[in-house]
């Protein structure tokens, strides 16, 4: 209850720094005409990153036949839908005139990454929220049968939503067969949503982003980042809801190994973002790379990288390092490095642009977000938790029916 | 208590100051720049105009709603042209009435006279220019492969019209913002026949669809004729064909002239997924109705 | 003498529309608007003028009043198609300016920006540390292939047949991928309401005009086409005491800046200009003239710039490197690997 109000509090917060924003403009943030994306861009970045991991959990694993991780599916659709939803709401948030939004519709350029981006992620959202959808059927009915244990009002939703689900085998087939083809069709559309998000920045010619590597950089980070969010959310739902017996250690183990094969592949992509050009020093990057490697940037630049991939990769490599605390520890690490990371891809750039900062006012050549920017940051990141906490209190986390099965076929458990 | 007084005694003496330096402005004359110029464009219907300015700081401010009069010759009831106002420009144009036709043809000069009425801001200004009825006239002639233009100018003298020598005229090609000077030079000075001749050298230049443009002559505030202006449309140009990028498709066009491929590929992704998820919307639906009708 | 055909009545009215353009600086075919005369309904009231030759000549009294400004007559259609048969080039003589700002000055009162912005920028550019510094005065580079017209989701920036890269803010959504995408820095943003007078706020906004900016949208330089249809030349270019820019249309292969004119080819080829970032692609519209030759040294123009650009020498560990402080364009630092 603490929990929840806190979230509240939070978004109301950042409804409140919204309100002002609509009001006065965005005067109120500290975006200038430099730096005209400022945290509400890096955070969309973020928030379409964290949401990869669904398809990553679901689908991927699925697909490739991994069994163990079936209990953690849940837990991964619920944060893709979530995140994936507020990352359509910030980017509204950074729009200057976002009752204009319908234009979009009515004078829509197919030309625009912005069109692509808008396309991929509705297309993702509703995919998201068929692969969470199905598989809940059949729980839906477990609890709908549980309903005189007293569940009050929610069990309206249950039959509201899975009334109609009798566990007959043709139903069965059928979602099976639905769920399977979601499972390949979210893949393609998955890379699509951050390699088009990536495509905002690489389409243009500025130095940090004119890169040919960003689509790929971009999705690998977003799986670790994800993979990390998925094990916080591991760790804390077993603590909430006492679930030592369907999450286990070897989970924990398992997703460790998984977290340091996606951190090598990003540090891979790291090393090519910034090694090449900084090989080169071409006039454009170099002013950028140096703020970043020994600039102002350099601290959050070394955090990020060190604290948020290299660090928890290493201990990782430990059998100890993958027990439940250390993994969640590690997770957290993971998210926010990555967090700054976004920070450090939009800001920087957008500071060193090719003709110099002149004839401008004084405060464009800075950037640190004001207030309501952190409040609307941190009001959409409570209310990406507060989707999460609320679906947890009314649907079962752990998909009920599929880890039965799971459990029935391999008896050894 | 001190710095107290200090102060005081510091806004008394701003304040004198600032008193000072209003009764100043106060007593500042204004002073209004009043000019009247004769134009003669395409040797048909004179007109005359005046602009009223104010010189503040190194700028001239063009003065709106400045109220005056226009006299021919002399400064009389019967003389009176036409009353002015000037515009937002700080200009007003007058043409010759046809009733002052007798005035006119008696004689080949003519003085006009501006006079404003005195305001609350500014005094009575007066103005005048003396004319000499001129024409231009531009003729062309092409002969061994060299193009040459004639600009011969003529004043009008007891009714006759004659060669007008030593006049400084500007020959140009006209274009949309500015005239291009014809050859090297920006000025030429007629002979005693009155005439110019120029080479014409600009070879090639960019004419309209059919290869016209426009020569153009003039005197620029010649003190005896004003500005007299005329005009020759000559096929010396280049055709050009008329282009419209703006129905080319490509990447920075509008919408509706998206490429080809992008159309093709954009929707050939989006028609393949949501086709998909429209099936699943039916299989959805399918699961609902099995439900329905195993009760 | 008295009856007059149309034919008669049309050569009259050029003749008389070509003169004012004459008074102006310019003459002949003002922009458009004998075209647009020839729309304008005769009154019925007729006037009898005198001729040099003493005829008397029949006009109607509509054809004499001058076009009127406001109400600004171009609908948003035909604001977005542009003007046909032309292609607008600018040509910036480096070697003339002396960073005096004016044509900075009349392009904000023109266009009543916001205080603080500018859409007119002028650059202290130094290429190397050994190559001479210069002032490098940039407007909206216009390009041919705009890279802010290809990202804009909603067509509210577009590239007209005339050249001319236009903003309806009536249209822009406020996304700003616009100023991600230009590498020219030229695009700016109404983060706020923008300070204008009652009167200006009030005006009808038109793409050409510019004119009210509004809240949450893009703007930037536009190159003055209301200027332009009017047979005009942009404000800067006339606010400019140095003659540094030069506006024409590249079909009529001319340009002036309203004291001299020059053939647009020539003067590129004789004087080798050059456009900004051409390695990127953008083909702007815009044509530099290299500071060759200047009679006036760089410093002189420091006057009327506060900040000089100054360079700092960075301490960091054992290595040493130059870093621009913030003005600098093309910061140079020795590599610190």
């Amino acid at each position: 209850m603490i929990w929840t109000g806190i979230l509240i509090l939070f978004c109301l917060i950042g409804l409140f720094a919204y309100y002002r924003q609509l009001r006065y403009g965005l005067v109120v943030t500290h975006m200038g005409d430099y730096a005209s994306w400022g945290i509400y861009i890096s955070n969309f970045v973020f928030f379409v990153a964290i949401s990869l991991v669904g398809s990553l959990v679901t689908a991927i694993f699925r697909l490739g036949n991994i069994h163990w991780s079936t209990p953690l599916t849940r837990i991964a659709e619920i944060i893709a839908v979530s995140a994936i939803l507020f990352a359509s709401f910030i980017i509204v948030v950074d729009m200057g005139r976002p009752e204009r939004l319908v234009n979009l519709f009515i004078y829509g350029r197919i030309q625009s990454p912005i069109m692509w981006d808008v396309i991929v992620i509705s297309t993702y959202l509703v995919i998201s929220l068929l692969l969470l959808y199905l598989p809940l059927l059949p729980d839906l009915k477990i609890l709908n049968d549980q309903k005189e244990k007293g569940r009050g009002w929610w069990s309206r939703i249950y039959v509201l939503f899975g009334g109609f689900w009798k566990s007959n085998a043709r139903q069965e087939r059928i979602n099976q067969k639905a769920v399977l083809i979601l499972s390949i069709l979210i893949i393609p559309v998955a890379f699509c949503i951050h390699t088009v998000t990536s495509w905002l920045f690489a389409t243009t010619y500025r130095p940090g982003w004119d890169s040919t590597n960003f689509g790929a950089y971009f999705v690998s980070g977003a799986f670790l980042v994800g993979a990390g969010a998925v094990v916080i959310a591991m760790y804390v739902f077993r603590k909430v809801y006492h679930l030592e017996r369907y999450i286990t250690e070897t989970h924990f183990d398992k997703m460790g190994k998984v977290l340091v094969l996606l951190a090598l592949i990003y540090l891979y992509f790291n090393v090519n973002e910034y090694l090449v050009p900084a090989f080169k020093m071409k006039k454009t990057e170099e002013v950028h790379l140096v703020t970043l490697f020994a600039g102002d940037f350099a601290p959050m630049f070394w955090f990020s990288l060190l604290a948020g991939l290299i660090i928890p990769a290493v201990i990782m490599l430990f059998k100890q390092g993958r027990k439940p605390l250390p993994m969640f520890i590690l997770g957290i690490m993971v998210v926010v490095g990555a967090w700054f990371k976004r920070y450090l891809i939009v800001t920087p750039t957008l500071l060193h642009p090719f003709l110099p900062m002149e004839d401008s006012p004084e405060r464009f050549k800075h950037y640190f977000p004001s207030w309501e920017e952190w409040a609307i940051a941190i009001g959409s990141l409570a209310g990406v938790l507060l989707i999460i906490t609320f679906f947890v209190r009314i649907f079962p986390i752990i998909p009920i029916q599929e880890t039965i099965a799971e459990q029935d076929a391999t008896p050894e458990k | 208590m001190q710095l107290l007084k200090n102060k005081s005694g510091l806004l008394a003496i701003l304040s004198l100051a600032f008193a000072f330096s209003v009764k100043a402005q106060d007593e500042a004359t204004r002073t209004m720049l009043v000019d009247i110029s004769y134009h003669m464009p395409a040797n048909r219907v004179p007109y005359l105009k005046v602009t009223a300015k104010e010189k503040v700081g190194r700028n001239f401010i063009p003065l709106k709603d400045i109220i005056g009069k226009v006299y021919i010759n002399e400064e009389a009831e019967s003389s009176l042209l036409e009353d002015i106002r000037t515009d937002s420009k700080g200009e007003s144009r007058i043409f010759i009435p046809a009733a002052f036709k007798t005035v006119w043809d008696a004689s080949g000069s003519h003085q006009f006279i501006v006079v404003t009425e005195a305001g609350e801001e500014f005094e009575s200004v007066q103005s005048e220019v003396e004319v000499t009825k001129a024409k231009i006239e531009i003729d062309t002639v092409y002969e061994n492969g060299v193009r040459n233009i004639i600009v011969k100018v003529s004043e009008q003298q007891s009714g006759e019209w004659q060669p007008a020598g030593d006049v400084e005229v500007k020959i140009a090609i006209q274009r949309l913002l500015g005239n291009l000077p014809v050859g090297e030079e920006d000025i030429y000075t007629t002979d005693e026949e009155g005439t110019v001749s120029v080479e014409f050298t600009r070879d090639s230049l960019p004419g309209d669809e059919e290869g016209n443009y426009v020569i153009v002559a003039w005197t620029e505030d010649h003190e005896q004729f004003g500005n007299v202006f005329a005009e020759k449309t000559v096929n010396w140009g280049v055709a050009q064909e008329p282009q419209d990028f703006s129905s080319r498709r490509s990447l920075w066009a509008t919408g509706t002239q998206a490429p080809v491929w992008l159309l093709g590929l954009a929707f050939s992704i989006i028609g393949g997924v949501w086709g998909t998820l429209i099936y699943l919307f039916i299989q959805i639906v399918q699961i609902r109705k099995l439900g329905k009708t195993a009760d | 003498m008295q009856k007059k055909d149309t034919s008669r009545r049309y050569f009259l009215l050029n003749g008389l529309l070509a003169g004012a353009g004459l008074a102006a600086g310019c003459s002949g075919k003002t922009a458009f608007t004998p075209d647009r005369a020839e729309e304008a309904v005769p009154s019925g009231e007729k006037v009898k003028l005198l001729s040099i030759d003493g005829e008397v000549i029949e006009v109607d009294k509509a054809f004499l009043k001058p076009v009127p400004d406001i109400p600004y007559p171009f609908s948003n259609r035909e604001e977005r198609v542009g003007i046909q048969g032309k292609k607008f080039v600018m040509v910036i003589d480096l070697s003339r300016c002396k960073n005096l700002k004016k044509c900075q000055s009349a392009c904000n009162h023109m266009h009543h920006l916001h205080p603080g912005q500018n859409w007119l920028k002028i650059y202290a550019m130094q290429d190397a540390e050994h190559t001479a510094p210069y002032w490098q005065p940039a407007t909206c580079m216009h390009c041919d292939e705009p890279p802010c017209v290809k990202v804009c989701p909603v067509d509210a920036t577009f590239k007209r047949q005339d050249g001319i890269v236009l903003i309806d803010s009536d249209r822009c959504v406020g996304c700003r991928f616009c100023m991600a995408a230009c590498p020219y820095s030229t695009r700016v943003f109404n983060w706020e309401e923008p300070a204008l007078t009652e009167e200006v706020a009030s005006r009808e906004y038109s793409c050409e005009t510019s004119v009210p900016q509004k809240k949450g949208t893009v703007g930037k330089c536009d190159f003055c086409p209301d200027m332009v249809r009017k047979g005009e030349l942009p404000h800067c270019v006339t606010a400019c005491p140095n003659g540094v820019f030069f506006f024409g249309d590249m079909n009529e292969d001319v340009v002036t800046n309203g004291a001299e004119t020059f053939r647009f080819s020539d003067l590129i080829r004789d004087k080798a200009g050059y456009r900004l970032m051409e390695d990127l692609g953008t083909k702007p519209s815009v044509y530099y003239l290299p500071p060759v030759n200047r009679n006036f040294k760089f410093e002189e123009g420091l006057k009327t710039e506060e900040p000089k650009p100054t360079y700092k020498t960075v301490d960091r560990g054992n290595s040493e490197y130059l870093r621009c402080k913030k003005n600098h364009p093309r910061p140079f630092a020795e590599k610190i690997w």
